[in-house]
């Protein structure tokens, strides 16, 4: 039994190891903690007369950071940032967690250790429910729980009038009993925003345990940028919204739901038959077993795999490239990272997500198309960050190919942004396509547009924070990146859609254009290995 | 025979490489000229600077201070044409899981003027690969066979490998031998490779540089190393003084009567000077590249107890 827990003690340490998971923990961490020392600093009435009402209901907390930032008249819609970062924060360690625990579990020296494959899975799982407290349950319940219900007898005698100015309520507030209730409600959103991260985690962690067929991955990550991006933040509300009140307790997949009212019990069925050979299928590959799972439709599935495998591969090239124009060659380094095809038919299928998801969710057509955007925002940045992650280690290999260092850091960074551009341009299509069908409208509409303009800038922005952290040979540099650019990507073109000046974009825009150069001019000088 | 290596035509020259690691000095001062057409096997324990040398010297890794040049170019600004004479197989092999063999040939074969396609086809039949096998699907051993296929495809002037056979078979070690050897029949073309395996280098190196801490303490000929260091046993008719001096020892065992000296460039005046002084036969012994090596590490050891 010792012998085992000190396995266990063992495994865990190599990913406490791990820089960019340290560093993603800590974000993760650092925002509740940053918020729960800023509430005592600020003036709250002045706050809540000054704001909507919707930050007086739905993120009471959040919106106290606000002053503290000095920003409250400024940047109205700051704290979508603090979601986003422990959204990020979440995803990004999951990735990290998975992708080492598949590294193990493949690894033939540690699965010949002694007692190892019990703590070498063990550890892992460990780290997602850390992950999913921490994210989910730490920043929804805990930290709202304490702020709000632990601190607001202290608030109230600051302001008397709190209750009426935060919620409306009368003074039935400062009561124990409605401390208790306001506790439980804020665990319950805790719960669904533990969900989301579960989602999030499960389905970005499910990409680095499939690499050998990697498009899956790139096809999960609008999906899953989506549900970062909601203008609802709680997935639950959307999903739960096919799911009868009284059936979802019985799924193990949607305990976490508890909102809304529908009654489609195939759902539930069809989700967790989905879901439980998923996880089987995930726990086989964990533990080394390669062989395909006897599932039904196997062989179709089989034929659609193989189909959709061999469209995602590189095309032949057509002779030396030695000769060819800078972007020529720029294009041959892309093929082993993405494929151009590749972006067109994410491009794609993210199209009819977004486009599909109104009717589906039957909800209200605009703030669909807020959440796309925010969607087109974010995903670009997760797909280049997650793909470069993975061809980051060959760099060196690569620059020994036929080409001065100069023009194998321009080629490479011209890679980068030809990535990033296809990609922003297909999901941006998306966008579009979905509010043709949707809300046409609104194509008439400067929102949309400066929206969209904002977008644009902001993959400047993206770019260099991109190359900066490619060039970097610190293991935690990208991980840190991804955090960052799900944050300032949502922030900035919320804050467009909300009526912020272009000049706020413009100024991302300059900042990304000074990082490319100084990332350029540092890694014409670095060491590539 | 090998042309007398110079600054312009060496493939690869170091001169006076210094790299450290924050405090720990990984190359001290080393200096290295490799003639064109030579095999050359870097040998040095784990640690010794092997992989480190290979970096600075290929450019991916700029030295605190000396310069590392190929072709006489200096290697940190390397252009095109030289590259292209460069062919490169890393320690631990970075492969694109994703892509098909066939692809990964046909993506790296884009990159160069000249591409042998009939040798690595004939190198992928050799080695049991099939095209449409999937990069990722391979074993390490396999993975690093492709590497060395795709470092060899364009037929480089100087090929550079880092351990290439650490993680191959013993069938597929001897045929990366041949395939090193067949590239070394052609006197214009180099190889240099580091390793362990000792009867691998004995195989096909014509040259050995031999690196200790950072340090090349031999670089020769690997005949001449192994002409001048041999292991004599010594048979007295009294007990042998446990200080026994002899001119190049490298290492001395003495016990009673009987002494096991590993001498560096023993002459016979010297051979004869202790049979007559001490009434004793002296048997000389070849050593193989292993006992060499260990050998002349255990001379470091010892200097290093002196000091």
């Amino acid at each position: 039994m010792r012998k085992r827990d000190d396995r266990l003690r063992q495994v865990m340490l190599t990913y406490l190891r791990r820089p960019g998971l340290r560093w993603s923990v800590a974000v993760i961490l650092v925002i509740p903690i940053f918020c729960i020392l800023s509430v005592a600093s600020f003036d709250i009435a002045k706050t809540i007369r000054a704001l909507g009402w919707e930050y007086r209901s739905l993120r009471p907390f959040l919106f106290l950071v606000d002053p503290l930032l000095r920003l409250q008249f400024v940047w109205p819609r700051n704290s979508t940032i603090l979601f986003s970062a422990s959204l990020g924060g979440s995803v990004v360690a999951a990735v990290l967690v998975v992708w080492q625990a598949r590294q193990q579990m493949f690894d033939a020296n540690a699965r010949l250790t002694p007692q190892f494959v019990g703590p070498g899975l063990l550890a892992p799982a460990l780290f997602m429910v850390f992950l999913l407290a921490t994210a989910g349950i730490w920043i929804g319940a805990g930290a709202w729980m304490l702020a709000d219900a632990g601190l607001r007898p202290a608030w109230c005698l600051r302001v008397p009038d709190l209750n009426v100015l935060w919620y409306g309520y009368g003074p039935r507030a400062t009561t124990i009993q409605y401390q208790l209730e306001a506790a439980h409600g804020y665990a319950a959103q805790g719960m669904s925003l533990a969900s989301t991260s579960l989602t999030v985690a499960l389905m970005v962690g499910a990409w680095s345990t499939v690499r050998r067929r990697w498009w899956i991955g790139l096809i999960l990550v609008p999906v899953s940028a989506f549900i970062c991006a909601n203008s609802e933040f709680v997935v639950g509300f959307r999903l739960a919204a096919w799911i009868p009140y009284d059936w979802r307790h019985w799924s193990p997949f949607f305990i976490g739901f508890d909102y809304l009212d529908t009654d489609q019990l195939p759902w539930i069925i069809a989700i967790d038959v989905v879901g439980l050979i998923g996880l089987g299928w995930l726990w086989a590959r964990m533990a080394g077993r390669d062989e395909p799972l006897k599932i039904p439709f196997a062989r179709p599935a089989a034929i659609a795999m193989a189909w959709i495998d061999s469209t995602f591969q590189v095309r032949k090239s057509r002779g030396s490239i030695m000769q060819s124009g800078v972007w020529n060659r720029a294009r041959h380094r892309r093929r082993i990272g993405i494929d151009q095809r590749a972006v067109w038919i994410i491009g794609g299928l993210t199209t009819i997500f977004m486009a599909t998801l109104p009717f589906w969710l039957r909800t209200d057509h605009n703030s669909e198309l807020f959440s796309r955007l925010s969607t087109a925002a974010i995903a670009p940045a997760l797909v280049i960050c997650l793909v470069w992650l993975g061809r980051r280690s060959s760099l060196a290999y690569e620059s020994l190919r036929p080409a001065t260092r100069v023009a194998f850091v321009r080629e490479t960074g011209l890679a980068v942004l030809a990535d990033l551009a296809e990609l922003t341009l297909a999901t941006v299509l998306a966008v579009l396509i979905g509010t043709v069908i949707w809300t046409p409208t609104m194509l008439s509409r400067v929102q949309l547009w400066t929206s969209l303009g904002a977008l644009g800038l902001t993959q400047v922005l993206v770019f260099g924070i991109l190359a900066e952290a490619i060039r970097s040979r610190s293991t935690a540099a990208l991980p840190l990146a991804t955090i960052f650019l799900i944050c300032a990507s949502e922030l900035l073109v919320v804050r467009a859609w909300n009526g912020a000046p272009m000049s706020e974009g413009l100024i991302a825009a300059i900042i990304g254009v000074i990082l490319a150069a100084h990332a350029y001019w540092r890694w014409c000088e670095a060491d590539l290995a | 025979m090998n042309e007398s290596p110079t600054t312009e035509n060496s493939p690869l020259r170091l001169a006076r490489l210094d790299k450290s690691y924050r405090k720990k000095k990984v190359l001290d001062k080393l200096d290295l000229n490799i003639a064109i057409g030579s095999v050359v096997g870097l040998l040095g324990k784990n640690g010794a600077g092997k992989t480190t040398l290979i970096k600075c010297a290929l450019g991916l890794m700029r030295p605190d201070s000396g310069e590392a040049t190929i072709f006489g170019k200096s290697a940190w600004t390397l252009d095109a044409e030289t590259k292209a004479r460069l062919g490169y197989v890393p320690q631990s092999v970075s492969l694109y899981s994703w892509m098909r063999i066939g692809q990964l040939v046909d993506y790296t074969a884009a990159f160069y003027p000249k591409w042998n396609a009939a040798l690595v086809g004939d190198l992928l039949r050799d080695w049991e690969l099939k095209a449409d096998d999937k990069a990722g699907n391979l074993s390490v051993g396999t993975q690093q066979k492709l590497a060395i296929i795709l470092a060899m495809g364009h037929e480089p002037d100087l090929l550079v490998l880092d351990e290439p056979a650490a993680s191959l078979d013993p069938i597929a070690r001897r045929q990366f031998l041949k395939a090193v050897l067949a590239v070394a029949s052609d006197q214009t073309r180099t190889v240099v490779f580091s390793t362990h395996i000792t009867s691998d280098l004995e195989r096909v190196a014509d040259r050995l540089a031999l690196l200790r801490d950072g340090r090349i303490v031999y670089d020769g000929e690997l005949d001449e190393l192994k002409d001048s260091v041999k292991r004599w046993h010594v048979t007295a008719a009294g007990a042998l003084p446990a200080d026994l001096d002899v001119p190049g020892a490298v290492h001395r065992r003495i016990e009673g009567a009987e002494a096991l000296l590993t001498v560096r460039g023993g002459t016979q005046e010297s051979r004869e000077e202790i049979e007559r002084r001490y009434s004793a036969s002296v048997r000389v012994e070849d050593l193989s590249l292993e006992d060499l090596f260990l050998e002349l590490h255990e001379e470091e050891v010892q200097h290093a107890e002196t000091r």
